[in-house]
């Protein structure tokens, strides 16, 4: 089975791709965007490509699936530029899809899409009808893309066309506003309750609807139940809640795009700022039922109880200064014969409340550790933040984590040998006898005492 | 696919009695295997690999194998050549020996050993590993063919010697080397071998690298007088009826295997005595309940065949859809009973052979 992508270096895209990857009777994967992707595997082939540009069709020759994730969604663009890209964007994909005849074609729409304005039904249903809403870009785009699907579906009914309409995206990487306060455990206050749902649960239902048989059809909302306000939500989940009056949120929305400028938060729209006063409730129940969606997510409180579970804070000082101290160590020491020749780039993603991300360089068998993520890596190790320091204490030990999947691997398998060794390195050191044996003996003490609980107000 | 079985004769905390208790277990276990129509009994060459592996004479142990079973072939997987521990001419001289008095029954593997406990102990120049097998590798075939051997390298400067006996075989035993780096199946597919790999990584990880074994092979310059094009893989592997037993065994099994070569292989360091920081104890009820849960699952890696036949099954088929060709299962590993290990051979060999035969 070959499936395409576009849009698969993003947050959803990533999770996407990673699902995809993980599916045996995927064979070629193609994922299309202007950035490198995230992840790496031996049967992705990542194009750098514009969705505007009618030569991408020469790699949907074959496809079984295209999934279509490409959409600018905040940002500063112009507006003629924003609807080349979302809209004719998507123009451009439809094309490529009926010119290689692909059967199957899974586009995220948005909640946006029924209208970001007041007056809408509770709760909104699949059949509640769309609302134009020109003055929003977003919600326009996602609007107009549905319109053109509609012709689209009448033109080719032999393309069976599933449309998800996603409420807001909740997780880690959220390249918005909302994501830069998350990020620091804060929640904007608002009376009306903020459709969320949690990333990982749309990338479950882009899944479930590519195996969907026989193919999903129409539209499929997906948002957690119980939507609550923001009081509400911090209550339940400890984040802190910023205060704010109509005032505060008009010169705000002057303010974002120069603190954008600036690098200080991510690129936003304004226009999304202005937005908070519609109510919209989403009913999901047809996700469920006919696509068997079961969201970790269910109801808002627990996407939110998610992100303070899944998604880093600020980084644990321990695990700070363990890579730290590996990264010391690997300086001084030379190249295990073993490694002389590897080369391999990791990314280590440490998940859950201290956690971080580093890239592992290893270039002629000498390593380097940096921040942040590298882009394409050659493999990603994924595990829990409290699972590295269990095993630099001894709680549990790194092959149980190889065999209960608590370590994930993408790419090169080799990353796994690397990790492997650093362990068995550290450990090996904690046992040796004189000063440092004693001083590794001492740090892995400071490593394993149990973490503090999450600091949250 | 074939099917075989593999010795690192391995034990848990041994005394003298259990280590001469596993050399009789292991008889025992191959010439099961030759009954229910095993492929191949591999045996590794290590040296002072305490606990995580006793088979240091493999020529001894798999020349009485031979004389104890009737079909199956005897495979040296592998013999390490740098010649600190072995000279060329006596492994010539050997496997030739071995290969008359089994039949024609040998696969010759080669290695050059990664473990600084080996290393150090024969004193051999690590930085040149590669090229002593490199070179080695290239004379013992001649060694087999040639009426009169000589040869002039890096290494060695024999004069015309007549190396014998000659191998059986025709024009000599099917040769292989270990896949130790996970890039180095297409350098042995290069030059003509048989690859023997340690089994992980995705399934997509491990088409690839079949593949691009393949791509080699086919354009290879064999340094043998035959071309053998064969991609084998090592799984740990425990198969009962009870999937739960199966698990509770094999996954600490499995756990001993790779935890006891990590402390050998990537410690930086020679241990002594029992192996510390090696788990030897069953898995914790969840860490059990996610060690099953996780087999087969989607982005799991094609590395283990531990549970119940229909588990193995899907395994095997994993495998299989990635090119595999033979599969040398690693079902003696410290911590599990020789009666398990029997159990296993049986139940493999009656619930999983037969559907990929």
């Amino acid at each position: 089975m070959k499936v395409v992508v576009t849009g698969g270096s993003g947050q959803l895209g990533t999770l996407v791709l990673r699902r995809l990857l993980g599916l045996r009777k995927i064979k070629q994967l193609v994922s299309l965007d202007l950035r490198p992707p995230a992840l790496a595997g031996r049967k992705l082939t990542a194009i750098h490509a514009d969705v505007r540009d009618p030569a991408i069709a020469a790699h949907f020759a074959g496809a079984d699936a295209v999934i279509h994730l490409a959409f600018v969604v905040t940002g500063l663009l112009p507006r003629p530029q924003f609807d080349a890209i979302n809209i004719g964007g998507t123009d451009n994909v439809l094309a490529a899809v009926a010119a290689h005849q692909v059967p199957r074609f899974i586009y995220t729409s948005s909640i946006a899409a029924y209208g970001v304005v007041s007056g809408h039904p509770d709760p909104i249903v699949e059949t509640t009808p769309r609302r134009y809403q020109p003055e929003f870009a977003y919600s326009a785009c996602k609007y107009t893309v549905e319109e053109h699907l509609d012709a689209f579906e009448a033109a080719h009914p032999e393309v069976a066309i599933t449309r998800l309409r996603p409420a807001i995206l909740v997780g880690n990487h959220m390249e918005h506003v909302l994501g830069d306060m998350l990020r620091r455990r804060v929640l904007v206050d608002s009376e009306t309750p903020m459709p969320l749902v949690w990333d990982e649960d749309v990338a479950d239902a882009i899944i479930l609807a590519l195996q969907a048989a026989p193919a999903a059809r129409g539209a499929f909302n997906l948002g957690a139940r119980e939507p609550a306000s923001s009081a509400e939500l911090a209550r339940a989940t400890g984040l802190r809640l910023l205060r704010s009056s109509p005032l505060g949120r008009a010169i705000a929305a002057r303010a974002l795009p120069l603190l954008a400028r600036l690098g200080v938060i991510h690129a936003a729209d304004p226009a999304w700022l202005k937005q908070t006063a519609a109510r919209m409730v989403m009913a999901s129940d047809k996700a469920r039922a006919e696509l068997g969606w079961r969201p970790r997510g269910d109801t808002a409180v627990d996407v939110l109880r998610l992100y303070v579970s899944e998604v880093p804070g600020r980084e644990d000082p321990r695990i700070t200064a363990f890579l730290g101290m590996v990264k010391l160590a690997a300086r001084r020491m030379p190249a295990p014969p073993e490694a002389r020749h590897m080369n391999l780039t990791i990314h280590l993603v440490l998940t859950g409340p201290g956690g971080g991300e580093r890239t592992l360089r290893l270039r002629d068998g000498r390593l380097d550790i940096t921040r942040g993520a590298p882009r394409p890596p050659d493999s990603t190790l994924t595990l829990r933040a409290q699972t590295l320091l269990d095993v630099l204490a001894g709680r549990t030990d790194f092959g149980t984590l190889q065999l209960t999947g608590a370590l994930r691997v993408e790419g090169d398998p080799a990353a796994q040998m690397m990790l492997g060794a650093i362990v068995t390195g550290f450990k090996t050191q904690a046992r040796a006898r004189g000063l440092r044996g004693q001083i590794t003996r001492a740090f892995g003490k400071w490593l394993g005492a149990h973490a503090q609980p999450e600091r949250t107000a | 696919m074939k099917f075989s079985i593999f010795f690192e004769m391995q034990i848990a905390d041994p005394t003298r009695a259990s280590e001469v208790q596993v050399f009789h277990d292991c008889v025992e276990q191959a010439v099961l295997a030759d009954q229910l129509g095993y492929h191949c009994v591999w045996e590794v060459e290590h040296h002072g690999l305490y606990e995580y592996s006793h088979s240091s004479a493999p020529e001894v142990f798999l020349a009485f194998i031979a004389a104890r079973t009737q079909k199956i072939r005897i495979g040296h997987g592998v013999t390490l050549l740098p010649h600190r521990y072995n000279h060329p001419i006596r492994i010539a001289e050997r496997v030739a020996t071995l290969d008359i008095l089994s039949g024609g029954r040998v696969n010759w593997g080669s290695g050059k050993s990664s473990s600084l406990t080996e290393q150090h102990a024969f004193e051999s120049d690590i930085a040149n590993l590669h090229a002593q097998w490199l070179e080695a590798v290239e004379m013992i075939p001649r060694m087999w063919s040639a009426d009169v051997f000589s040869h002039k390298g890096k290494f060695f400067d024999i004069p015309p010697t007549q190396v014998v006996p000659k191998p059986v075989q025709t024009p000599h035993p099917p040769m292989f080397a270990a896949c130790s780096k996970p890039d180095s199946a297409a350098a042995v597919g290069r030059l003509g071998l048989g690859a023997l790999n340690f089994a992980f990584g995705s399934d997509d990880y491990l088409t690839d690298k079949v593949a691009e074994y393949r791509k080699a092979s086919a354009a290879a310059h064999p340094v043998g007088r035959q071309k053998t094009e064969w991609f084998a893989c090592t799984p740990a592997t425990l198969v009962l009826r009870d999937d739960k037993k199966a698990c509770e065994y094999g996954m600490r099994g499995a756990r001993f295997f790779g935890s006891s070569m990590a402390e050998y292989y990537f410690s930086g360091t020679r241990p002594t005595g029992k192996l510390k920081g090696v788990p030897r104890d069953f898995l914790s009820p969840a860490d059990l309940t996610a060690a099953m849960a996780a087999r087969n699952a989607p982005g799991s890696s094609v590395a283990t065949i531990v549970g119940d036949p229909a588990s193995a099954r899907e395994t095997v088929e994993r495998f299989k859809d990635a090119g595999v060709d033979e599969l040398i299962l690693v079902m003696q590993m410290g911590t599990v009973p020789h009666e398990l290990v029997m159990e296993s051979l049986r139940t493999f060999a009656e619930d999983v052979m037969p559907h990929f035969g």
